[in-house]
């Protein structure tokens, strides 16, 4: 199955990365800037809310799932835009998973680097957005790490998809969800070979995003004793 | 009198509810080397990121040229300027990109970025360093990068805090030489601070003393060094012997001043009967194992109670009644046999003792 690939895994794992990718730029457009701002701006209750991304940060999918298809229930708020059991409703539920994670290990990211780049811009000239680019740029090996660990919860997650894409053979299916339908099914054969594709997807993304976040990083081992 | 080119006025600036900075007034004129020097914590970096629109001074008013500068020039008067960070922090990537950097933000066209870049390499000697990775650079290496990145901007005002204290002896030496040859070179106008007299006398072409947030001086390098206003500004300026006298009477240029059974010739004006101490600088101190004729007026006999050697000179202190310091090479102090104990004699011409009315107020005057 796997060497011919059956036009139906095809399916589903293009799907999952069409899903999980576009939730994952969607949400790196959101949660850099949000991590950035966060670094830069200090202001009552912004502990809290540092607070509530770290928490989100572990935010259970079925709960995201839960309240993305409350929302989007025909009787729902949301419910006139038809959205449930789309691939949309899919990416909306991942941008939710996957902002807190990015946002969260963006914030990480900027507050490690040394304050002294911004006064360092804006000594030379920069505007204050000119100075918070520096930002950007100084951390943007840090900031591919978040780029892997939002995309790894996105294409790993299957909670939320399978409540609010349905698992619609053809539609909505995913590798995540087609695995659980396969082993509900008892056909672990399929289950497996699933995975499989699931695994190789997963890996080849991140070997793609490492081989860019290690470029020209060579190691520095001082001569020692011990 | 000539404008100034940058003027603060009714300046005060706070951090929570300490007020760091009070300056009344502060201006940087066209072409000139002014030098600000002060202790730590004197508020001279926070003088420094005011004057150069890094920050918003808590009350006051700044002004560039005579137009007043608000939220709307801010940003393109502060690209006119350029600050050297005491700590540079030099960006990920090549030498040549942190150079260009300034340029940059500026939107400067490349054909000009170019022009630039050769001519602020070849004035600061780093033309060989371009492509190196900039993170893997010596200190003063490092130092040369920071200038250039400022030279290729070609700043109306440059300021530098403290550009060299990160730096051993002799780097800093021949920095601050290069630095005072390009700055003459390009007329650049310039404010550095720094805590170190040397650097003051040798690069500024004004002075101006800070401490505890307030200008306690401002004028001539060379005026200041030789007259401070108060007994402040005398330490900050390398007057180290202090002792409090009452005038007996003023002759002509001169005063006679009464300290514990000696009779004292010094400098300055001041009303008989009147408070005053007395400042000299221990370069200023003759030492000598007996007194001789000469044109010195004031001969203090007193026992050596410590000699501290430096690299060529040894700083000795006297017991005359008051402490009394002389700065000698340390080959005199070899062929005149000073050590602790012995007797010694200081002269001090009556020129190089200053007289400043004791418990002057700080302020603002004008040397």
């Amino acid at each position: 199955m796997l060497a011919s690939l059956d036009p139906e895994v095809a399916r589903a794992a293009l799907l999952t990365l069409k899903v999980s990718g576009l939730a994952t730029l969607i949400a790196l457009g959101l949660g850099i800037p949000m991590g950035l701002w966060l670094s830069m701006a200090r202001f009552p209750g912004r502990r809290l809310l540092v607070s509530l991304i770290n928490t989100g940060m572990g935010l259970p999918p079925v709960v995201v799932g839960l309240f993305v298809a409350l929302f989007m229930w025909r009787t729902g708020p949301l419910g006139g835009l038809h959205l449930i059991y789309t691939p949309a409703a899919m990416v909306i539920a991942q941008v939710i998973i996957v902002v807190p994670i990015i946002a969260g290990l963006s914030l990480a990211a900027f507050q490690n680097i040394d304050p002294l780049a911004v006064l360092q811009a804006r000594a030379l000239g920069a505007s204050n957005l000119q100075a918070a680019l520096v930002l950007f740029r100084e951390a943007r090996l840090p900031q591919l790490a978040a780029v892997m660990a939002g995309f790894g919860g996105a294409i790993s997650e299957v909670g939320a998809v399978l409540m609010v894409g349905g698992n619609i053979k053809g539609h909505t299916r995913v590798l995540t969800t087609a695995i659980v339908q396969e082993t509900r099914m008892g056909r672990f054969e399929v289950a497996i070979a699933l995975s499989l594709v699931l695994l190789a997807l997963s890996f080849a993304v991140n070997f793609l995003l490492t081989s860019i976040q290690q470029k020209g990083a060579k190691a520095w081992k001082p001569r020692t004793w011990r | 009198m000539e404008a100034a080119h940058l003027e603060m006025t009714g300046i005060r600036h706070a951090y929570g509810p300490v007020t760091v900075l009070d300056v009344p007034r502060f201006s940087v004129f066209r072409g000139e080397c002014l030098a600000v020097l002060g202790p730590n914590g004197s508020g001279k970096s926070t003088l420094l990121r005011l004057a150069s629109l890094q920050e918003r001074p808590t009350q006051g008013k700044i002004s560039y040229r005579g137009e007043e500068i608000g939220r709307r020039n801010g940003l393109d008067v502060r690209r006119r300027f350029v600050l050297l960070l005491q700590r540079p922090f030099l960006f990920a990537g090549s030498v040549e990109r942190n150079i260009l950097y300034g340029l940059n933000v500026r939107g400067t066209p490349r054909p000009e970025m170019k022009r630039r870049l050769e001519k602020a390499a070849s004035l600061c000697s780093i033309g060989h360093l371009l492509g190196r990775d900039a993170r893997k650079l010596s200190g003063g290496e490092v130092q040369r990068i920071n200038l250039a990145r400022a030279f290729v901007l070609e700043p109306d005002i440059l300021f530098l805090d403290e550009p060299f204290s990160p730096l051993d002896a002799p780097s800093r030496e021949e920095l601050i030489a290069e630095l005072g040859r390009v700055l003459r070179a390009t007329g650049q106008t310039a404010v550095f601070v720094t805590h170190h007299r040397e650097e003051a006398a040798y690069l500024g072409d004004r002075l101006a003393v800070l401490a505890g947030g307030k200008l306690l001086q401002e004028g001539r390098t060379e005026e200041v060094f030789a007259a401070p206003v108060d007994d402040e500004a005398a330490r900050l300026l390398g007057h180290a012997t202090l002792l409090k006298g009452i005038v007996e009477e003023q002759r002509g240029d001169l005063l006679v001043v009464a300290h514990g059974g000696h009779r004292i010739l010094a400098a300055g004006r001041a009303d008989a009967h009147s408070e005053v101490l007395l400042f000299v600088r221990p370069e200023d101190v003759l030492l000598a194992r007996q007194r001789f004729e000469s044109s010195v007026r004031n001969w203090f006999e007193g026992r050596v109670v410590e000699v501290v050697p430096s690299d060529r000179f040894a700083l000795i202190t006297l017991d005359c009644g008051f402490p009394l310091k002389a700065l000698l090479t340390k080959a005199s102090v070899e062929e005149l046999g000073i050590r602790p104990g012995e007797i010694a004699w200081a002269g001090v011409k009556a020129s190089s003792l200053r007289a400043l009315p004791a418990g002057a107020e700080n302020g603002n005057g004008e040397a």
